[in-house]
């Protein structure tokens, strides 16, 4: 049982997280064109590194969606950044 | 297509406190709970863990942008511009229960790993995998728990069985 | 037999037990295995593959031979280690793998066959004429114990989660030192033990720091206790996890399910000792070769002398001291070079000492042990390193773990005073002293020596297997495990890794280290499943939802079935659920029907990007609702397929209320949450789940507006003011209530909304409205019969993991809505623009044919493949056929077409239609 650091709960049990995706992807604007391969491209290919991953994880008890960099070998928390502004 | 009504027991309302053996498990009724969201709702005085709440009404916080009240008056709900927030009432979509007692976190722990040394902004938890809302309440061995209504017998019988269970 | 002084034991309390049948005698504080040793048992079981005649080797989990079957009041186990089984009175125990009994296991005939079932034989022979034939008879003569067929009813485990500062893992000497250390220095301190009586090897020294082993052992766990520290006897710790996680199960009574601890360690001291290694030559699994250290934990914890007159083969330069309390209770012991390559332990069923040459030893014991291997599975487990000692033969920690260190045995430190400095040391965070370990000769087998050495126990794998697997090229040390299930027993290869990876060091002419070792994984013993089952079981395995209107459900005899993660009415009164079905399914068309319809999703979406973010969410353009109007659209995946269907009523400016389907509420309330903070400003939208605090119930039917004016709401329902796909706000007996004109059943229809305590009033009204007009309950059964009637699609029934809304027939969209959307541009690949693709049809049957089975295939006829397939079909009552929904290759072009219908082996014929098949023009669902 693994625990991560929500950037706003703090340390929580693995089973309240849920795998988002790969950090640094963005959409293509679709109000435009967009090629094959680019769309492609977003959809289906990941780096999926060996060693150090940077990741968007959501804590699914708060809904927060945050960066996460992990050791995909040893799964060490490397750290994480919060996505979200602080309240104002 | 099967039908399932025996497999599954008639759910049982808990209309007086149960003794957990170390712990007293109790329904609390009556009190409102609004949903709160918005940008500034943390800037009102809210709780998370471990810290006992007091009073009422309270809010608990469930994430940066999001509290409850509980036991307040009435708000209007939808968006309000003016004041940034949005508001429902959730009062009949949530049980509060109460676990109180000597044991009462001993059961807690039964459910996920929790730790009063470490304290959180807010008070979201999975319990045995169902979302609560956790908190302390007037004292250090008093606990409140928030869970859907629809899911509140599974709670239920978590308890009771964790109890069970640590009993032998 | 006559019993010694023992730690463990109370030699006043006499047990009952049984072994095979016969009756014994034990006495409180032994386990199985000490037990039938005191009373003279020699063989304790028969080896897996050949029935061999198997005694005991160790005296704790290092048993690879004593598994049983033990009975006691009505509970009975398969495969306890009868050296880890606490005896209770009463027991009944059989050796597993072996009938009759151990003594006279009919199938060691088997042995006689060895030559044919050396390692991966099955790659090799009864192959010919056909595997399968041989297939059932050897697997039933392959595994250990039987379970038994009776359920344990309360054989549910207590799981938990703690944490501490420090960790002990091991009670001996080096833990028990540790522990006392950092609790006294104020560390919070948890010290874990997996026997009954702590101490671990304390009890084989004649004194400890000046005490006897008994008392010191007394005076550390009171001092730990005192200072805060906790003990957990008869607690494994069986794996290490991420994250620091430490998994504890602690035994206890027979029949009693074990407790389950997952602790959360800062920190880690690894004092878990080690065992001996059996000494590879001819004859080694014979009954009554013993590890040298089981025989002292024999004598010092249950006072047991395990023979008369013991033949000592060691290379472990303390042997002959360690053996003096034996040798002064009685046993005579002999000791012989162990390097002599001519050695062979004497004897079939039962020793009878050593031969060496012409010479024979007479012996009833054969104490062996090719030195000692530290237990660092944990530590493995950690991802922690080990390094080759070579003064001690064997893989030791690095150390270099930093929150997790070893000390005592487990690191290799064997003298006791040594022993109790380093624990004290790492306890407070010291370097502890360098020790200069007594180097020991290396004793390892000999490839290519005469007769059958045994390797590994359990399994019963041979010197020779090893030979063939490296002659074979199974040379790695992962392949000579697999090849040969060396290693792969229930002992998980304690007594036979080291010399298994030794041989092969020796015939691929490497060193022991360059060969490595096999990757230790969790559970370090066996560990029943029912410990990681815990709570989850039965009723609590995954809950259902309930409705607050069952109580009312279960009144009017509703058949409760589970739909979508909730238990609902799947159809209302006694008699056949197919008849109920049909009458509810006629009468809610000929005059009404009540449904509940409150698991639908209600999940509001406010705030000032609102708008854009509902339409940017959803397929269909949402931004040009209107407060009071109600628009059907999709849900996709960035893919473009259909993950959902449902209705979203615009509320007011920026506030939208998202009706989803029932059984997708929670995915698409995490689809809303991860895509408004991915890509747009979470501080201007908010999305509140309020499916709970809301219930639904439905009228629908010619009379259901009859029935809803029966509430006396302010609001005006006629047609004109309420039209289809419009909702009106009002109060009902001071409850404010959204009435909306939104059909699953074609026909006129209203969904009622109110807060559910206020459900049950409104149900007892309307069923009372509903009953007086001749209506009926609605289940979920008739409504799916009824939305079939009218092609309505169930997202998932009717459509699958490639279905697109242009193959449901919504293709404006895709075609002219400018916004992005989420899916947008997977709805123009050549994949959705293939013209192939299956769409959404009707199918019909020649007259008097039944309805189709769900799941036929259409097929062409030559080749014959597959087409599509039936998603729904049903016997429809209100238009006396059967109707059916299918997703069929371009079938919106074949309207009218024949088709083939494949189903079980058989051939029928079905016609394309459009989906829809009841009032098509949808006269009664705008009254």
């Amino acid at each position: 049982m693994q625990r991560f650091p929500c950037p706003f709960c703090g340390l929580r049990d693995e089973r309240e997280f849920h795998f988002v995706g790969e950090l640094g992807k963005t959409r293509p604007d679709t109000s435009g064109p967009v090629s094959d391969e680019d769309w492609a491209h977003y959809l289906h290919m990941h780096r999926n590194e060996k060693g150090c991953v940077r990741e968007v994880w959501m804590h699914t008890t708060c809904a927060e969606l945050f960066a996460m960099e992990r050791d995909s070998v040893t799964m060490e928390v490397l750290g994480t950044t919060q996505l979200r502004k602080d309240a104002s | 297509m099967r039908d399932d009504s025996q497999t599954w027991a008639a759910p049982a309302p808990l209309t007086a406190p149960l003794d957990l053996g170390g712990a007293t498990l109790g329904r609390v009724t009556g009190l409102r709970q609004t949903l709160i969201s918005g940008t500034r709702v943390l800037s009102t005085s809210a709780t998370g863990w471990p810290a006992p709440v007091q009073g009422a009404p309270y809010r608990i916080v469930l994430r940066r942008d999001r509290v409850v009240e509980v036991g307040g008056a009435a708000h209007p709900e939808g968006w309000d511009e003016a004041a940034g927030e949005a508001r429902s009432d959730i009062s009949d979509g949530w049980t509060l229960l109460e676990l109180s007692g000597a044991g009462a976190f001993g059961l807690l722990r039964r459910g996920t790993e929790l730790s009063l040394a470490e304290p959180s902004a807010s008070v979201v938890r999975k319990l045995w995998g169902l979302d609560v809302w956790l908190y302390r309440f007037e004292a250090e061995d008093k606990f409140r728990l928030h869970i859907a209504r629809a899911l509140d017998e599974a709670l239920i019988g978590h308890l009771r069985l964790a109890a069970d269970l640590a009993r032998d | 037999m006559t019993r010694h002084a023992g730690a463990a034991i109370d030699a006043s309390r006499k047990l009952r037990f049984t072994f095979d049948g016969r009756a014994y005698e034990g006495v409180a504080g032994d386990t199985l295995a000490s037990a039938l040793l005191a009373n003279g048992v020699r063989i304790v079981g028969r080896s897996f593959k050949y029935h061999r005649p198997r005694g005991l080797w160790g005296a704790w989990v290092d048993k690879p031979n004593a598994i049983m079957e033990v009975s006691l009041k009505g509970s009975e186990l398969p495969n306890c280690l009868a050296t880890t089984t606490t005896l209770e009175d009463g027991m009944e125990a059989r050796a597993v793998n072996a009938w009759p009994n151990a003594r006279r296991d009919i199938k060691g005939g088997l042995d006689l066959f060895s030559r044919f079932l050396t390692a991966g034989f099955y790659y090799k022979t009864f192959i010919w004429p056909d595997w399968h034939l041989f297939e059932p008879s050897i697997r039933k003569m392959a595994g250990l114990g039987s379970v038994s067929l009776e359920h344990l009813d309360d054989y549910i485990t207590d799981q938990s989660h703690d944490q501490c500062d420090l960790l002990v893992i091991g009670g001996g000497p080096a833990g028990l030192a540790a522990a006392r250390e950092s609790a006294e220095a104020g560390r919070d301190v948890v010290l874990v033990d997996d026997q009954e009586l702590i101490g671990g090897s304390a009890y084989q020294a004649p004194d400890i720091e000046e005490q006897y082993p008994e008392d010191w052992v007394t005076s550390q766990r009171a001092a730990i206790e005192t200072a805060g520290g906790r003990i957990l006897s008869r607690t494994t710790a069986y794996g290490v996890y991420d994250h620091q996680l430490v998994a504890l199960i602690e035994t206890r009574a027979f029949g009693q399910t074990p407790r389950l601890t997952r602790m959360r360690a800062r920190h880690a001291l690894l004092a878990t000792g080690a065992i001996d290694r059996p000494v590879t030559l001819p004859g080694n699994d014979t009954p009554g070769v013993m590890s040298l250290t089981a025989a002292r934990e024999y004598f010092h914890r249950y006072g047991v002398l395990a023979g008369g007159c013991a033949a000592l083969i060691s290379n472990q330069t303390d042997a002959q001291t360690a053996l003096a309390p034996l040798q002064a209770a009685g046993l005579e012991i002999q000791a012989l070079d162990p390097a002599d390559p001519d050695l062979k332990i004497a004897g079939a069923r039962q020793t009878t000492g050593v031969t060496l040459r012409d010479r024979h030893i007479p012996a009833d014991l054969v104490l062996t042990s090719a030195g000692r291997t530290p237990m660092v599975h944990l530590w493995r487990h950690a991802g922690g390193k080990l390094t080759w000692s070579d003064p001690l033969q064997a893989f030791l920690p690095d150390n270099q773990l930093g929150w997790m260190q070893a000390i005592g045995a487990a690191n290799g430190t064997f003298d006791t005073d040594t022993t109790l400095a380093e624990a004290r040391a790492r306890a407070t965070g010291a370097t502890p002293p360098a020790d200069q370990p007594e180097p020991i000769q290396p004793l390892w087998p000999r490839p290519g020596a005469k007769g059958r050495q045994w390797i590994d126990f359990q399994h019963d794998v041979t010197l020779k297997d090893v030979e063939l697997a490296a002659r074979e090229n199974y040379a790695s040390v992962e392949h000579l495990k697999r090849y040969t299930t060396l290693g792969m027993a229930s002992d998980q290869g304690k007594t036979s890794n080291m010399a298994g990876l030794a041989a092969m060091a020796t015939l691929q002419g490497k060193e022991i280290p360059q060969v490595g070792t096999t990757t230790f994984r969790p559970p370090f013993v066996p560990v029943p499943l029912a410990a990681w089952a815990g709570q989850h079981q039965r009723q609590l395995y995954h809950p259902v939802k309930r409705l607050a209107l069952e109580p009312q459900h279960r009144d009017a005899q509703a058949a409760l079935c589970e739909y979508g993660g909730w238990l609902r009415p799947g159809w209302y009164g006694a008699g056949e659920a197919d008849t109920r079905i049909a009458h509810e399914a006629r009468t809610a068309r000929a005059t009404a029907g009540l449904l509940d319809g409150s698991p639908l999703g209600k999940i509001e979406v406010m705030g000032p990007d609102a708008t854009a973010f509902v339409n940017f969410m959803f397929y269909n353009t949402m931004a040009t609702l209107k407060p009071g109007q109600i628009r059907y659209g999709f849900l996709l995946t960035e893919g473009g397929i259909v993950y959902d269907d449902g209705v979203v009523s615009c509320l007011g400016e920026n506030h939208f209320l998202i009706s989803c389907s029932s059984s997708h509420v929670d995915g698409v309330r995490g689809m809303l949450e991860t895509w408004r903070q991915d890509g747009n400003d979470p501080d201007q939208i908010f999305v509140h789940d309020l499916t709970m605090h809301w219930a639904t119930l439905t009228v629908t039917g010619p009379q259901a507006r009859d029935i809803v004016e029966t509430l006396g709401l302010e609001a005006d329902l006629s047609s004109d003011a309420l039209p289809h796909m419009r909702f009106a706000t009002s109060t009902w007996n001071e409850t404010p209530m959204r009435i909306a004109r939104v059909s699953f059943s074609g026909d006129l229809s209203f969904e009622l909304s109110l807060r559910s305590s206020m459900a049950p009033a409104l149900w007892d009204h309307l069923m009372g409205e509903t009953k007086k007009i001749g209506g009926t309950l609605l289940g979920i059964e008739a409504m799916s019969v009824l939305r079939a009637e009218k092609g309505y699609i169930m997202v998932g029934k009717d459509t699958d993991g490639e279905t697109m809304p242009h193959d449901l027939g919504f293709t404006i969209p895709r075609a002219k809505k400018t916004a992005p959307f989420v899916g947008d541009r997977s709805l123009h690949t050549e994949t959705a623009n293939d013209p192939h693709r299956k769409q959404l049809v009707g199918l019909t049957v020649p007259d008097g044919a039944p309805p189709l089975a769900t799941g036929a295939h259409v097929v062409s006829d030559a080749p014959r493949r597959s087409l599509g397939y039936v998603t729904s079909s049903y016997l429809s009552p209100n238009l006396d056929r059967p109707v059916a929904l299918g997703l069929v290759e371009n079938g919106a072009a074949r309207l009218g077409e024949e088709v083939t219908i494949w189903h079980d082996e058989t051939l029928s014929k079905a016609t394309i239609t459009a989906p829809c098949a009841f009032d098509p023009e949808g006269d009664r669902l705008h009254a």
